[in-house]
């Protein structure tokens, strides 16, 4: 179906080089669901985009489908399906106008499409929403509706390119097992790529992709059989470490879990931020005490990050109390900045400043200064093992260690509250690892850490969970709490998927269909 | 190509057009709020303008012209007696208009030799222009009564045909420019908007949102996309010029002097240099907001300054000179100004609509080179 040999591709000139591919060689079978999985930055949306010849190799070559992805691009184009990780969907055209275009595009007959997309209509559950305009679907449906896109021409091959990021689990569950039924009932190939490792059990190949080379290829199991040996029953994750450096790290452990006296340092009450008629965050409340490990979870536009900003000050709330230390948060603004540090999910430090400019210039703005600076970046440089980057220009590291300067650099002032949004998402699994064992010494240390994450393995590392939907709280409690309230459900993964539905109507609805597909796939 | 897909695709964009505020903004409203902001400008009623009248010496003859002038109720007139007052006074700015009568004003008038000399301040140069219009159409319907032995000519107002000759001297400002020079000069800036601006904005975006990304991915080929967003874009172009040459010539009387045919069809020839151009920039950037830079740069702005719209070529430096005769909306500037207020000059015509030509074949090979089906 698909065959890569030797492939090379180099973006930039001179100094600015950058291999996004290199000497990537490998085979895929028909009818079976390949995952393309790495971190961000490993290349995978390069390989995509010469898979779909839209990229000419620099050295080796690409052949899908039997054809040379060079010399018959054209060719290539006309039978796989691609959804590239902008969706490309057109925002201002309703869902059927867009399923239109593209059924116009491939020139398929009326008659065609008239069985075909309400099937493909209802197997993605996009039927009621047919006049809605793309731009205001959710992040999830626009997924599913740029699948649609994809596949109304019946291709051979469908391509996609993290068909999953930034949706929330329930989606991403969804998208993975709509691919299943595609590939099962269409007699279809699908290659999709994702940052998240724990998708790679969807998959029946895994392709491993780190820094544009291919690490191993195999099925989930013998990949995991790579960490045999390192460590138990290893996870996926593992056998991705061990393959990066042949070793797997120690598993984290909190040393000084919570105490139920800890004093408590922010509590909320009855939290509400409305923007015009819109409810984004609706009657919140939570305590977090020193020493704490507090997980906000929920969907894009669950209300997480607004809830965030709240907390930092940076957004007045409608209504409800945020009291820090025992005092309103509106009075004691400075004080609870000065001892705050904040990651935020954007990499928002000065790309053309060199690390250690970044650590001098968030240090002095957080007011540490001289010698104590300086004994705070060696600290930093140590921790965070950024010591052989220190002069290296901020935009130049890669993804792990972009994310690990900025938690250094909101480190830097000891702060003893710290947030971190989404912090480590698109990491690869060693910085995730050397980031939550830092989180982890905090917290033992007596800082209180609020986080959000779309991974349901960091959720383990939290003392409490607060997931959110809609702006509401519809479960709060320890990893364990939170699998009863879910039904004893055996993952927290699953949990949060029953408790999500069970809370909403609608998603219910959505919920028993997806069994539904599940079933129908199987 | 296939027609199908060119026709989906020219939906898809049709739609996206009208859905979208901005080209909607852009393409209708931004020629009615242009033209009624200038075409106010032009069509002001000049009241009380301080006039300066000299006269040399009293005769029947200044009395009846400054009497006019004075009833008249649009000038605020005073009389002196010697050219340098009249010099003082417009230096001064307490008149902006000085009349010169001639000496033995009522001898030449039975000669009927009557040269007359009108030193307008023009500084700011369509009222100074409109001043100088309204002292003419004063002075025609007084000259028969100053030569009253000729019978009124029916047909009015030729003035030089009744022996009597005006000169006019535009202080300050030699050049001046005819108000009328600004219908012109705003359709050229809104094809160019809607040509270059608008076109290179809505394509950016798609590379911006990936959205070629997925179509490149699909059998449709470059030159498809490229074709059904220049159509469409065109449509919205010739709407705008269509309502910027009927509120110029109907509302505010811009003489349309050539063959409108001819007109819109060089209209239409620049239209496609700017869709060509806008095409051309957004497929380098790939990005929006360096795409409306690099169109404001390098077409919006010397549409403005190079082009013979606001400033007269021939009074820049030989360099600004030289770099003029690379900036396409000098040619339309020149061919709509002789096409509106001139006429059908058939050299002038071909010299700019072949250069236009020129312009639209090397920018849209250029264009398809750059739009290859690849990222």
């Amino acid at each position: 179906m698909i065959e890569c040999r030797d492939l090379t591709k180099t973006f930039g000139f001179g100094k600015e080089k950058l291999k996004a591919l290199d000497g990537v060689s490998f085979r895929i079978a028909p009818g079976q669901i390949a995952g393309l999985l790495g971190p961000d930055g490993a290349g995978k949306t390069t390989l995509m985009r010469h898979l779909c010849g839209l990229l000419r190799p620099d050295s080796g070559s690409v052949s899908v489908l039997g054809l040379d992805s060079v010399r018959e691009s054209a060719k290539i184009q006309n039978q796989v399906g691609y959804v590239p990780q902008k969706f490309g969907l057109y925002e201002n055209l309703t869902v059927a106008e867009n399923i239109q275009l593209y059924a116009s595009l491939h020139g398929i007959p009326k008659s065609d499409l008239a069985q075909r997309v309400p099937r493909l209509l209802k197997i993605t559950l996009l039927e009621r929403f047919t006049e809605r305009m793309a731009g205001k679907l959710s992040g999830g449906m626009k997924q599913k509706l740029a699948l649609i896109c994809a596949l109304i021409s019946r291709p051979r091959l469908m391509l996609l390119d993290e068909p999953t990021v930034g949706v929330d689990v329930l989606a991403r569950r969804e998208m993975w097992l709509i691919l299943r039924r595609i590939v099962e009932e269409e007699n279809m190939t699908v290659v999709a790529s994702t940052a998240y490792l724990d998708e790679a059990d969807y998959c029946d190949q895994t392709l491993i992709l780190f820094e544009g080379r291919l690490l191993a290829q195999g099925t989930p199991e013998e990949i995991r059989k790579k960490a045999e040996g390192l460590t138990e029953s290893p996870t996926f994750e593992e056998a991705f470490q061990a393959l990066i450096c042949g070793s797997v790290p120690q598993r984290l452990v909190r040393k000084n879990p919570v105490r139920e006296d800890a004093p408590v340092r922010i509590r909320v009450e009855n939290l509400v931020q409305r923007f015009g008629n819109f409810t984004a965050v609706d009657q919140i409340s939570f305590k977090i005490r020193s020493g704490e490990i507090f997980g906000l979870l929920g969907a894009n536009g669950a209300g997480k990050t607004t809830t965030f900003r709240m907390l930092c000050g940076l957004n007045r709330p409608t209504e409800g109390q945020i009291e820090v230390d025992g005092k309103p948060l509106t009075q004691n603004l400075e004080k609870m900045r000065a001892q705050t540090g904040y990651v935020a999910q954007k990499f928002s430090l000065y790309g053309d400043l060199s690390v250690r400019q970044n650590m001098e210039f968030y240090g002095g703005a957080y007011g540490v200064r001289g010698k104590l600076l300086q004994e705070r970046i060696a600290w930093a440089m140590d921790a965070f093992q950024l010591g052989p980057f220190a002069r290296m220009n901020a935009e130049k590291l890669s993804m792990g260690f972009k994310r690990r300067l900025a938690m250094a650099c909101a480190l830097l002032h000891e702060p003893s509250i710290v947030f971190l949004d989404e912090a480590t998402s698109g990491t690869d699994p060693i910085s995730r690892h050397e980031f939550w064992k830092r989180i982890l010494e905090l917290a033992d240390s007596g800082v209180a850490v609020i986080i959000t994450t779309h991974f349901m393995d960091e959720a383990q590392y939290c003392d409490r969970i607060l997931i959110m939907r809609d702006g509401r709280s519809i479960a709060v409690g320890s990893a364990e709490e939170i699998r009863k309230l879910g039904g004893n459900a055996e993952t927290l993964e699953d949990a949060f998927v029953a408790l999500v539905s069970d809370d909403h109507p609608e998603t219910q609805t959505e919920t028993h269909s997806v069994s539904a597909v599940q079933e129908d796939g199987k | 190509m296939s027609p199908s897909r060119i026709f989906a695709l020219m939906g898809k964009e049709f739609r996206q057009l009208v859905r979208d505020p901005l080209s909607i903004a852009l393409g209708i409203l931004l020629p009615v709020v242009l033209l009624l902001i200038c075409g106010y400008g032009m069509s002001t009623d000049i009241r009380n303008i301080k006039m300066a009248v000299v006269v040399p010496e009293p005769s029947r003859e200044a009395s009846l012209i400054i009497s006019r002038f004075q009833s008249n109720g649009f000038f605020d007139s005073v009389t002196v007696h010697s050219t340098q007052e009249a010099e003082e006074l417009l230096h001064r700015h307490v008149v902006d208009v000085c009349l010169f009568l001639p000496h033995d004003l009522a001898k030449k008038c039975r000669e009927r030799d009557v040269e007359l000399l009108v030193a307008v301040n023009a500084s700011n140069p369509s009222p100074a222009f409109l001043k100088k219009g309204y002292i003419e159409t004063v002075l025609a319907g007084v000259a028969p009564q100053l030569l009253s032995e000729t019978p009124p000519d029916p047909s009015g107002s030729q003035l030089s045909g009744m022996g009597f000759t005006i000169h006019s001297r535009q202080w300050f400002n030699e050049e001046n420019r005819s108000a009328y020079s600004i219908v012109p000069g705003i359709i050229v800036i809104i094809l160019t908007i809607i040509g270059a601006l608008l076109t290179s904005m809505v394509m950016a975006r798609e590379y911006e949102q990936g959205n070629l990304e997925s179509m490149f991915v699909t059998p449709m080929r470059s030159s498809e996309i490229l074709l059904a967003k220049m159509t469409v874009n065109f449509g919205l172009g010739m709407v705008g010029l269509g309502i910027s040459l009927f509120i110029g010539c109907v509302l505010f009387g811009v003489p349309m002097r050539g063959n409108p045919f001819i007109l819109i069809g060089g209209s239409c020839i620049y239209l496609i240099v700017s869709l060509c151009i806008g095409l051309l920039i957004s497929s380098l950037t790939k990005n929006q907001f360096l795409a409306v830079s690099g169109t404001i740069i390098t077409t919006f702005l010397p549409s403005y300054i190079l082009s013979g719209f606001l400033f007269e070529i021939k009074s820049m430096p030989p360099f600004l000179q030289l770099l003029t005769n690379f900036v396409p909306a000098r040619y339309y500037v020149d061919f709509l100004q002789t096409s509106l207020l001139v006429g059908d000059v058939w050299p002038n015509i071909l010299k700019n609509l072949t250069a236009l030509t020129l312009f639209a074949v090397l920018f849209f090979i250029l264009a398809k080179v750059k739009n290859p089906k690849r990222l």
